[in-house]
This record gives C-alpha cells, sequence and structure tokens, in this order.
C-alpha cells in the first residue's frame, strides 16, 4: 500500500500547475487570424527562442474565456468582447468581408438590398437576380464567429429554417462555395481566392482603404496587464507586423 | 541486482512487490478513468440543475448565442447517420464475411485480410476527405439539394466502418468448429442452409458484437461526419439535407461556448450522453458474453 | 456452380463492391498525393501562405507523441490487465468492471478531448503542446489496452498456468515466464493497431496539441500531427499548393499506419513461427 501512496503522490506533484514554464504564451481565438498569427508568431520566435508560443483556434469567445480563465495569454478576437477588469484591448484595424459566390451562378454583382434578400431566404433562385437557373445554397459560418455577426448585424439574421451549410473556418466556406453550384458564401480578409467569384456590391469591388465598403470587421488582440514582457513583446510584433497588409489586415479608415 | 532477482529466498518478496505494481497499475487506471467520467457528470449535472432536464433531452430549440440548449436534435440526427451507415455497411460486410470464410481460400483470403486491415486503420480525416471528393457531388447529382447531408454523412461512415465489421464478422464466422459444417453437409444440407441454419446462428454472439463496435465508432466519429454534413444546427431538414450530430455540433460549439462559460456544461452533457449511449450498447455484448460463458 | 450457392454469390458480389470501394479511396488519395510527390515534404517546415511547405516536424510530433502514448499507457494497462485476469477471482463486481473497460474501449475521442481540455488546459494551465495531446491520447488508449490485453491472457491454456503453478512457481514467474511469452504474438498484433488508430487521431489534437508546431521539439512545445494537418490544410489552408499537399500529407500517413501494422503483424506471426518451432504449421495462416 506504501508504494501505491507513493506513486499516487507522484503522479499528483507531476500534474500540479507549477509544471507549466513560465517561457511560454499561449495564442487563442478567431481562427479568422490564426494564419497571420502563425505569419508573425514564426518571425518572432526565431528572435525569441527561448519562448514557446502555442497557437490554438478555437473562436473569438474561446480566446476571451482563455484569458479569463488563464491559459491564454493572448486573445485574438473579430469580435468586440468589450473590455474586462484587467485586460488590455488593441485593435488590429480592420478585415473587409467579402462576398463569394459560385462561378457558375452566372451572377457577379449584387446590391446590398439583393443581399438582404438571399439571406433571409426571400429570393431563392439566382434567375430572379439576373444569374443562371440554380437554386441559390447558403454557406454560413456558425454562431460565434465574427463574420456571422457582422453579416447578420448589417443584413438581419438568417431566418432559421433555412438549410444552411456551416463550415467552421474561411478556408472552408471558400472550398464549399466553390464545390457547390448555387452556393453563396462570406470570408474575411482581402485575398483573390480561385475558383470563386468575389461579388461586386452595388457595382463597387473591394479595394484596400475604399471607405464605402459596407461589410468590415475589427479584429482585436487582448491580453492581460499583469502580462509577461515577452507578452507585450509578441503582442506589438502582432499590432505592427508588416505582414498584416498581406492577410487582409488595413489600418482603420474610419468609415 | 542479479542475485536478488535469482536468489529463492527473494522469490516471496518478489511476488508481493509484483502484486502490489499490478494493483496499483488496476487502481490508477480505474481512477483515471472514474475521474473523467466525474468531470462530465459534474458538468452535465450543474447544467441540468439550472436547465430542465426533459426538454434539454428532447427540445430541438439550438441557439448559443441566445441562451437555447436543447440537444434532442443532435441525439436524432446522430441516430438517423449511425442508423444509415449500420443500414450500409451491415449487409456489405456480412457479405465479406461470408464470402472470406466460406468460399475465399489462399490468395484471395489472404489478399482480403490484408486489404480489410489496412482499410480499418486509414485515418478517418481520410475517409472524410474522399467524401468530399466523391460522395457530396455524387448526391447533388442525385437529390438535388447541396450535397452536404445526413446521406453523405452515412455513406462516408458506412465505408469507414466497413472494415471494422468485417474483421470482427469473419473472426466471428470462422469461429464455428469444422465438424459441425462436416456433419451438416453429410445430413444433405447444400451450402446455403449450411449457412443460413448453421454457421450464422452459431455465430451470432459474436455478429452482434461486430455488430455493436461498429455502431459504437459510427456513432463517436466526429472528422469524417464534420467535413460532409454540412452543420445545421436549427432544423431538420431530411436525409439530403445539411444537419449535426453530438460530435460535430461540440466541435463547432466549443467556439462559443468555451471552456469557463456558463452554458460550456450543455458540451458535458451531450459528450455524457454519447458516452452512456456507447457504453450501454458496448458493454450490453460484454454482458451476453459472460452469459454465453456460463 | 452448383444449387443452392447463391446466398453465397451475392456474398461473393457484395465483397466485390466492398472491396472496390474500399480500394477506390486508397487509390483516389494514392493517385492525388503521388502526382505530386515532393521528398522535401519529409523535412521542410509548413509554410502558411507561400507553396514548398513540408510537414517534417509534424512527421516527428507524429511519431513521438504515439510512441510515448503507447510507452504509458501499454505497460500501464497491461499490468491492469495482468491484475484483472491473474489474481481477482471472478465475481459480479469483476465481471461490471470488465463491462465498463469493453464500454470504454469505444468511447468518442471528441469526449476524451473534452475532459482533457478541461483538466489538463482549463484546471492544470498546462499549454496546448505535445504534452497535453500526448496525455489525452494515452488516457483513450488505455482501456482499450486492458481489454485486448485481457483477451491475449485469456487465449492462454488455464492449464500451462496451473502446470506452472504446480511446479512450485510464483505468480509473478508464471507471469512472465509462462502467459506473457504465450500471449505475446497477440499483444504485438494489437499493439500495431492501436498505434495506428492513435496516428490517425485528429478531433482529440485539435483541442489538445493545438494547430502549430515549434521550432524545435519539447515536451510544452505546440504539437501539431499529421492527422491534423491533413485536417487543418483541406479545410483551412491559405497555400496554393493546399490541394496536392493535402494528398501528399494524407498517403504518408496511411504508408506511416500501413507501416505499422505489417511491420506488427510479421513480428507477431514471427514470434508465433518461433515458439511452433520449426516444421510445425505455417504462422502466416494464424491469424
Amino acid at each position: 500500500m506504501t508504494w501505491l501512496m507513493r506513486m499516487i503522490l507522484a503522479l499528483g506533484l507531476l500534474l500540479t500547475p507549477g509544471a507549466r514554464p513560465d517561457a511560454s504564451i499561449t495564442v487563442m481565438g478567431a481562427t479568422s487570424l490564426l494564419s497571420y498569427a502563425r505569419a508573425v508568431v514564426s518571425g518572432w520566435a526565431r528572435q525569441h527562442p527561448e519562448i514557446r508560443v502555442a497557437i490554438s483556434g478555437g473562436g473569438s469567445y474561446a480566446g476571451w474565456y482563455g484569458l479569463a480563465a488563464g491559459h491564454a495569454d493572448i486573445a485574438l478576437s473579430d469580435l468586440d468582447l468589450g473590455r474586462g477588469p484587467a485586460v488590455n484591448e488593441r485593435r488590429l484595424g480592420q478585415m473587409p468581408i467579402l462576398f463569394v459566390a459560385n462561378p457558375e451562378n452566372g451572377v457577379e454583382s449584387v446590391t446590398r438590398r439583393d443581399l438582404v434578400r438571399i439571406f433571409s431566404g426571400r429570393v431563392h433562385h439566382w434567375q430572379a437576380l439576373g444569374g443562371n437557373p440554380r437554386p441559390i445554397r447558403l454557406v454560413a459560418r456558425p454562431s460565434g464567429s465574427g463574420a456571422r455577426a457582422v453579416v447578420s448585424q448589417s443584413l438581419g439574421e438568417t431566418p432559421r429554417h433555412l438549410a444552411q451549410i456551416i463550415q467552421l473556418s474561411n478556408g472552408a466556406v471558400v472550398r464549399a462555395v466553390e464545390e457547390t453550384p448555387g452556393a453563396i458564401g462570406y470570408v474575411e480578409g482581402d485575398r483573390r481566392w480561385p475558383g470563386v467569384v468575389t461579388l461586386r456590391i452595388g457595382g463597387q469591388a473591394y479595394r484596400p482603404g475604399s471607405r464605402g465598403w459596407p461589410f468590415y470587421a475589427f479584429p482585436r488582440i487582448y491580453w492581460r496587464q499583469a502580462a509577461s514582457p515577452a507578452v507585450f513583446s509578441l503582442v506589438s510584433a502582432l499590432a505592427h507586423s508588416s505582414l498584416a497588409r498581406s492577410f487582409g489586415i488595413f489600418p482603420r479608415t474610419g468609415s | 541486482m542479479k542475485a536478488f532477482f535469482s536468489s529463492p529466498r527473494t522469490y516471496p518478496q518478489i511476488d508481493r512487490m509484483w502484486r502490489q505494481i499490478v494493483f496499483a497499475a488496476a487502481f490508477s487506471v480505474l481512477a483515471l478513468l472514474t475521474l473523467m467520467i466525474l468531470v462530465l457528470l459534474f458538468g452535465a449535472l450543474s447544467f441540468l440543475r439550472h436547465h430542465g432536464v426533459i426538454s434539454t433531452l428532447l427540445g430541438r430549440e439550438w441557439d448559443p448565442g441566445r441562451g437555447q440548449l436543447q440537444i434532442g436534435l443532435f441525439v436524432v440526427e446522430s441516430a438517423v447517420v449511425a442508423g444509415l451507415a449500420m443500414l450500409v455497411a451491415v449487409p456489405f460486410g456480412l457479405g465479406v464475411a461470408i464470402f472470406g470464410t466460406q468460399v475465399a481460400v489462399g490468395f484471395e483470403r489472404h489478399g482480403l485480410r490484408w486489404t480489410l486491415t489496412i482499410a480499418s486503420a486509414v485515418p478517418s480525416v481520410a475517409y472524410g476527405w474522399w467524401g468530399l471528393a466523391v460522395v457530396v457531388p455524387g448526391l447533388r447529382g442525385l437529390g438535388g439539394g447541396s450535397g452536404y447531408s445526413l446521406l453523405a454523412a452515412g455513406l462516408v461512415l458506412a465505408l469507414m466502418i466497413l472494415p471494422t465489421f468485417s474483421v470482427l464478422a469473419m473472426e466471428a464466422l470462422s469461429q464455428v468448429p469444422e465438424d459441425w459444417h462436416q456433419a451438416s453437409l453429410a445430413l444433405g444440407a447444400n451450402d446455403d442452409q449450411n449457412l443460413v441454419r448453421l454457421v450464422l446462428p452459431a455465430s451470432l454472439p459474436g455478429l452482434r458484437l461486430a455488430f455493436l463496435t461498429a455502431l459504437a465508432r459510427a456513432v463517436g466519429e466526429t472528422m469524417a461526419v464534420q467535413m460532409v454534413i454540412g452543420g445545421t444546427a436549427a432544423r431538420f431538414h431530411g436525409l439530403f439535407g445539411p444537419g449535426a450530430t453530438l460530435t460535430t455540433q461540440i466541435l463547432t460549439d466549443m467556439a462559443i461556448l468555451p471552456n469557463g462559460s456558463s452554458d460550456h456544461g450543455v458540451l458535458d452533457l451531450m459528450a455524457m450522453v454519447l458516452f452512456v449511449g456507447v457504453t450501454a450498447m458496448t458493454g450490453w455484448v460484454g454482458y451476453g458474453q459472460g452469459r454465453a460463458e456460463k | 456452380m452448383s444449387r443452392g450457392r447463391t446466398l453465397h454469390q451475392i456474398a461473393a458480389v457484395a465483397t466485390l463492391v466492398a472491396v472496390a470501394a474500399l480500394c477506390w479511396v486508397l487509390i483516389a488519395l494514392a493517385r492525388d498525393g503521388l502526382e505530386h510527390w515532393h521528398w522535401w515534404l519529409l523535412w521542410r517546415y509548413p509554410r502558411e501562405i507561400q507553396a514548398g511547405g513540408g510537414v517534417g516536424p509534424e512527421i516527428v510530433n507524429t511519431m513521438t507523441m504515439v510512441s510515448l502514448a503507447e510507452g504509458f499507457s501499454l505497460p500501464l494497462g497491461w499490468c491492469a490487465a495482468v491484475w484483472l485476469s491473474e489474481y481477482v477471482r471472478p465475481s459480479p463486481t469483476v465481471r461490471w468492471l470488465e463491462r465498463l473497460f469493453i464500454g470504454l474501449q469505444s468511447i468518442p475521442a471528441i469526449v476524451v478531448g473534452l475532459v482533457a481540455f478541461q483538466v489538463l488546459i482549463g484546471a492544470l494551465h498546462w499549454p496546448l503542446s505535445v504534452g497535453t495531446g500526448t496525455v489525452a491520447l494515452a488516457i483513450l488508449n488505455l482501456p482499450q489496452v486492458v481489454v485486448f490485453s485481457r483477451q491475449a491472457m485469456a487465449g492462454v491454456p488455464q492449464s500451462l498456468r496451473e502446470g506452472s503453478l504446480a511446479l512450485g512457481a510464483t505468480p509473478f514467474q508464471t507471469v512472465w515466464t509462462m502467459v506473457l511469452p504465450a500471449s505475446l504474438a497477440s499483444l504485438v498484433d494489437q499493439m500495431g493497431l492501436s498505434w495506428a488508430r492513435l496516428a490517425g487521431e485528429a478531433a482529440l489534437l485539435i483541442f489538445t496539441a493545438g494547430l502549430n508546431v515549434g521550432p524545435h521539439w519539447g515536451w510544452f512545445q505546440p504539437g501539431e500531427t499529421l492527422a491534423v494537418h491533413l485536417w487543418s490544410v483541406r479545410t483551412e489552408g491559405l497555400m496554393p499548393d493546399r490541394a496536392s499537399l493535402a494528398a501528399e500529407t494524407g498517403i504518408l500517413l496511411i504508408a506511416m499506419t500501413a507501416l505499422a501494422i505489417v511491420a506488427a503483424k510479421l513480428l507477431s506471426n514471427r514470434i508465433t513461427r518461433r515458439q511452433r518451432g520449426p516444421g510445425r504449421g505455417r504462422g502466416g495462416d494464424r491469424e
């Protein structure tokens, strides 16, 4: 029996919170910012080889709660989650939300009103919008995604009886839109996605910094005020990286 | 050290130590698994304290952003997807098992076994990927919908559990003693009669094990299903429409109900439902076997 | 074909269809993967938005995490199985315990992932890392190890144990010199299968090991594995060569799991043959 006691004690010691190394930073949050974070972190980590940085998705809320519970050090969000006590916030700029459609729909430009009709289920066929005779298929992000929050705030909630296809990330949305005839979806970031049509809205194509673009998400970084210097350093790297533009994140235009 | 292990005088000492090691191992395995169950149970119960049991388990309103947390729809769709998978996989798997044990010899038999063994180790992500490339476009042409559907998930799962089921069923069929075969044939049974009246009934307990193990795998699979099911959590849209199962919805809603949020317990509850369902199913096999051995 | 073989013919057709479908999956993957095969995939680091990234760290993570998880769960689970099969007397409690293990054997991985996240990351503040993923994998594997070790030991004839004990051997000696060698072939075989199963696991590791890799390997370094990489490239990848990269990763992963299974099976057959002695039956036929 003493053997057993000793073993349990050893296990307990192994599992104590103290086992976590100090030189470790966990970045958690919105999947739409993950690629950007990974790109910045891989450069930053080369200058700080003694610090381990883990990146995980999970969504904006997961990052926020992780920060509050202490298992994340930096939270990435594309939603305004307010400001908790003892938490710093830094805005990264703005990220456009683009509407992408399957090329076979035959529609390359829509008005904002069309989008409202599409996402509320009042129009069912691309024919009604001057396109080919195909049923409209909505591809959406799950609730809790920043892009979905922006879109439903601006276009109204999509009624629950519509059969939307839910995909967990921007890449997955594009893939589903590309492969499904009649599909339309939305993605964050300014990228030329091959295989899909990026819709013009009211005749306007998105251009970096264009003032009239109606759909923007505003990504944010959160971190604890009592964070280590390494965290501050990584935050400032994330906030000022020259890579931001190539991931579709631009300074705010104040529109 | 060597003297310690080889001297007869220390045998009882070693034996006592060994008994303690083995007991400690069994105890810690049990403790770990119990801990796991307790964590889930705690989360699930603290959620249920604030929400009605019946309405949560049977209701169909799911909108975590608004605090509507009823998981009935996912239970139903999990059952539908797993049921579809079994409906397709069992006849084919049984066919494979019959062919593999009663017909095939030598190279055919060997080749079949190796193919099944390798296929049963193909990662589920790979099956999901095949589903996206083949099943989803196929169903789109067939059923008119988007292709992302319960049926697609069922078909992908069917293929995924087919090797598992076939291998276990083959094992069950090959347990029937050779002299029983000969006795049956000597009494004038033809091959089909031999199969239906002797081989299948005699291997029923093994077949049941195969069936329930495959079913448990189908119910518990996450990645392959998530890739092709479409993920709609609001309404039941039919077999050709998108849906969500317990496993895929846990994966999806980790994002809005992360650890630490007040409604996170509902995910524990969903995991608990899965866990109880699967354990009850496969535990029942153990029960049946225990009785058969007596 | 003679009369009364209709059902057998149907079974043959069903087998043909099933094997064709399974080969379809394997061949589709192999074709896509080998078409653009690059050897540098094996050692390069992954890249985010440029083409030409590799999966070197993912290979190392897969190998080490799965092997460590096996190294942890195998001895523990085997010892627990020894206790169950050699030490306790059969009683209703023990039967319930075994039933519980058989049930736990098919526990959905995502359930283990959820719990591992809550305990290791939520409560103990471990980072998402190699270590967290390894522990989660080990826990997923434990009930399986117990069940298959138990089955392997149940296959050893009771008369062998009785003979050993009657000759004055202690239970310790009986287990190590009699039961273990006699059940070794079956154990090795099952080990290969469980290694392959863990290597293909993705749902569990997305929560616990993270989606990126560290600059070098370590217990608390982030630990993306091949299966997770395959999923994330296929669903979220931004690199231009993502389609071929996913296929290459997939074929690599399947090759690794198949290799593990085949190696274990060959080793197991070899053990059986050696134990049976030369000239007595062909080991290859024993499954």
